[in-house]
């Protein structure tokens, strides 16, 4: 299957997607008092808290010296709120098919929506809290230029996240521990991304783990466009998107292989 | 695969075999190691038959007869471990009745969904919204929330978006019994107007009532083997026969220790003075023989013997029947036929038999008999629920049927007068 015939997938069933994305972020909320008030709330909370954090707790940091000309807050949360999107997908994509089992035995269901669904539900708060940032950084030194490189990242990263999802979620179907794994690692990979701080504010040995993960040159490309307002990272303009492509389409791939099997374990 | 080719599936030698894994987690260690962590558990073997084009056909079987398998290989959610099949034509099923419905979202809502998730497009689902309401009968109700409907009415607006969905070839799975008597009229309907189309229907029950009404012919599925194919109605008694060969036995053995069936839970509640002991009872068909599987329409004799422990006089000897629930349909006793048994000794034996013509339709019955003084309504001997018996309807009714009026149609057009 190439990417014509995927996106030609996405185009026939982008309805029913767009249906399931809907569903999936009002169940997440159902029932609740404020419901889907969270969706937007939630997000703004956690950027307000950050940012307390980081410009009044962490007073001493934030940037304003000659390597770090601007408010570092603006790099902080440019590397955090992509990585909390997929944070989100991470978490969910283990259950994906496990908790779709009514739909996935269902006979004309095309179970490659779920992971697709999975993902747009989990935008939301990145929308809404790049919308933050954006305020925040015209408020603290202004926005640069670059900003309308975000949506060709956001392109990128949504392929990232897909390809995973359909990764995980096949694996999570036959190995149920995959879910507490995947909670580890999201614990641990806060800090070996370089969000909170760079590779040589590192001792070398870390910094150099910092450059081996993935997600890193993602972080980059994020803080490039809404920090540094240039191509500091040139590397990671080329690690991320094709990263991205080939993530999704092995996922992609390894998940249209194995989903004949789903219905002997579900 | 033309249009013109007559098959609409088509199995050969189709086996599926489960690999059943004492953890998730083993399946992950074998496909490592290499070495088997599994025993192997055979859901179907060897199953072959073919399906032309507008044919409906029946599966029967019972639970764990493979017959949920069979449905998920032909319809490509689960894999094949052997053999082949060939699926000529768009499949659809209606499996689990409610797939994407959703309590909390209103009627309307949830026929939308249900329809996407059924392979329906937008304006489909659009186009034919109004007629699937119509179809449920749930107008007025639509556009509150699904979790306020009945049981009844949820089975009603969930079958009316699947049976909307115009597949060539449609699998259904015991689904054909929500709904009231007015419903299953519709759903019969529709059901016919697809086959009309040519369209070709899979048929699966454990219910043979469902499948003589609609079906051409059948296929029994035992233990993963097709056990018998045929015409539904030939089938039908040859899975009942599969059935009550079982249940004979259990019978047998009953009869053979008849005191011992008294407060059993589940079983025939029997209760008397012990003055008399009924030895044996059952229905015979017009060749003399027990039976537990009656045609609608049919003769039959229902019969006790007993033997006197005691001398006993005035007594009167009935049978009734009664349906699932325990409704009396029918009761008849030597007395309210004026037939007097005489005083009789101990050790005497007295056979009562009453021929009856089953005028009942499709389904379960129970016969209650039993001996008790004609003045006092004392009970001798009782045996409550003594036989379970099932009647195979006249084809070509509803399912609903209560009883067999024998419909014989005719029609004559007359010339118009203008």
């Amino acid at each position: 299957m190439v990417l014509s015939d995927i996106a030609r997938l996405y185009a026939t069933h982008r309805r029913l997607i767009w249906e399931l994305a809907k569903r999936d972020l009002r169940d997440r909320f159902a029932g609740q008092f404020f419901g889907m008030i969270w969706a937007v709330g939630h997000p703004l909370v956690l950027m307000a808290l950050y940012v307390l954090v980081f410009v009044y707790v962490f007073r001493g940091r934030s940037g304003g010296d000659a390597a770090m000309p601007r408010d570092l807050t603006i790099s902080i949360l440019s590397g955090l709120i992509p990585w909390l999107t997929f944070q989100e997908v991470l978490a969910n994509s283990a259950t994906v098919i496990k908790n779709n089992a009514s739909l996935v035995k269902q006979i004309v269901f095309p179970i490659e929506v779920l992971p697709v669904k999975t993902v747009l539900a989990s935008t939301v708060s990145q929308f809404v809290a790049t919308g933050f940032l954006i305020v925040y950084a015209v408020a603290h030194g202004g926005l640069e230029s670059s900003l309308v490189l975000w949506p060709i990242l956001f392109g990128f990263q949504l392929l990232a996240m897909a390809g995973t999802c359909y990764l995980l979620s096949a694996i999570g179907v036959f190995f149920r521990d995959l879910k507490d794994f995947i909670q580890i690692f999201c614990a641990a990979n806060l800090f070996l991304q370089p969000i909170l701080y760079t590779p040589d504010q590192l001792p070398h040995a870390f910094g150099a783990l910092l450059y081996a993960n993935p997600f890193s040159y993602m972080v980059w490309c994020y803080q490039d466009v809404l920090f540094f307002g240039r191509f500091a990272h040139p590397w990671a303009w080329i690690v991320y998107p094709a990263g991205s492509v080939g993530l999704f389409y092995l996922g992609f791939r390894l998940f249209v292989k194995i989903k004949i099997g789903f219905g002997d374990v579900l | 695969m033309g249009v013109l080719d007559s098959t609409a599936v088509r199995s050969h030698k189709l086996s599926k075999v489960y690999k059943v894994y004492a953890r998730p987690a083993d399946i992950l260690f074998e496909l490592m190691t290499g070495r088997p962590r599994h025993h192997a558990r055979w859901a179907l073997r060897d199953v072959s038959f073919q399906l032309a084009r507008g044919e409906i056909i029946g599966i029967l079987g019972r639970n764990g007869a493979g017959k949920s398998t069979l449905l998920k290989i032909l319809s490509g959610t689960l894999d094949r471990s052997g053999g082949e099949v060939e699926v000529n034509g768009r499949i659809t099923a209606i499996l689990e009745l409610g797939t994407g419905f959703h309590p909390d979202y209103t009627g309307r809502e949830n026929i939308y969904m249900g329809g996407l998730c059924l392979g329906m497009s937008r304006t489909e689902i659009m186009h034919k919204m109004d007629s699937i309401i119509e179809f449920s009968e749930l107008r007025s109700v639509i556009d509150q929330s699904f979790r306020t409907y009945s049981t009844g009415m949820q089975a009603r607006l969930t079958f009316a978006t699947a049976i909307s969905v115009e597949p060539d070839i449609l699998v259904i799975d015991e689904a054909l019994s929500v709904g009231d008597a007015k419903f299953q009229m519709k759903c019969f309907g529709r059901i016919m107007d697809l086959r009309r189309r040519g369209k070709t229907i899979l048929l699966v029950s454990h219910d043979s009532n469902t499948i003589t009404t609609f079906c051409d012919r059948a296929i029994i599925l035992e233990e993963g083997r097709v056990y018998a194919e045929g015409s539904a109605k030939e089938m039908t008694v040859t899975y009942h026969n599969l059935l009550f060969g079982q249940r004979d036995e259990a019978l047998a053995h009953f009869s053979s220790h008849p005191s011992s069936g008294s407060d059993e839970p589940g079983g025939p509640l029997r209760y008397g003075d012990g003055s008399v002991t009924i030895l044996d009872y059952g229905i015979r068909d017009q060749s003399g023989r027990k039976t537990v599987l009656l045609s609608s329409g049919a003769h039959y004799t229902l019969f006790m013997r007993a033997r006197f422990e005691k001398p006993v006089s005035g007594l009167s000897g009935g049978f009734a029947i009664k349906d699932r629930r325990g409704t009396v349909l029918y009761g008849v006793t030597s007395l309210t036929q004026n037939l007097r048994i005489p005083p009789l000794r101990e050790g005497e034996m007295l056979t009562v038999m009453a021929d009856v013509t089953m005028w009942l339709a499709a389904g379960d019955y129970f016969m209650t008999l039993g001996l008790a003084n004609a003045d006092s309504g004392e009970k001798n001997d009782f045996i409550e629920d003594a036989i379970h018996f099932t009647v195979m309807g006249p084809a070509g009714t509803f399912t609903t049927s209560v009883v067999n009026l024998e419909a014989r149609f005719t029609m004559h057009v007359e010339e118009g007068t203008t």
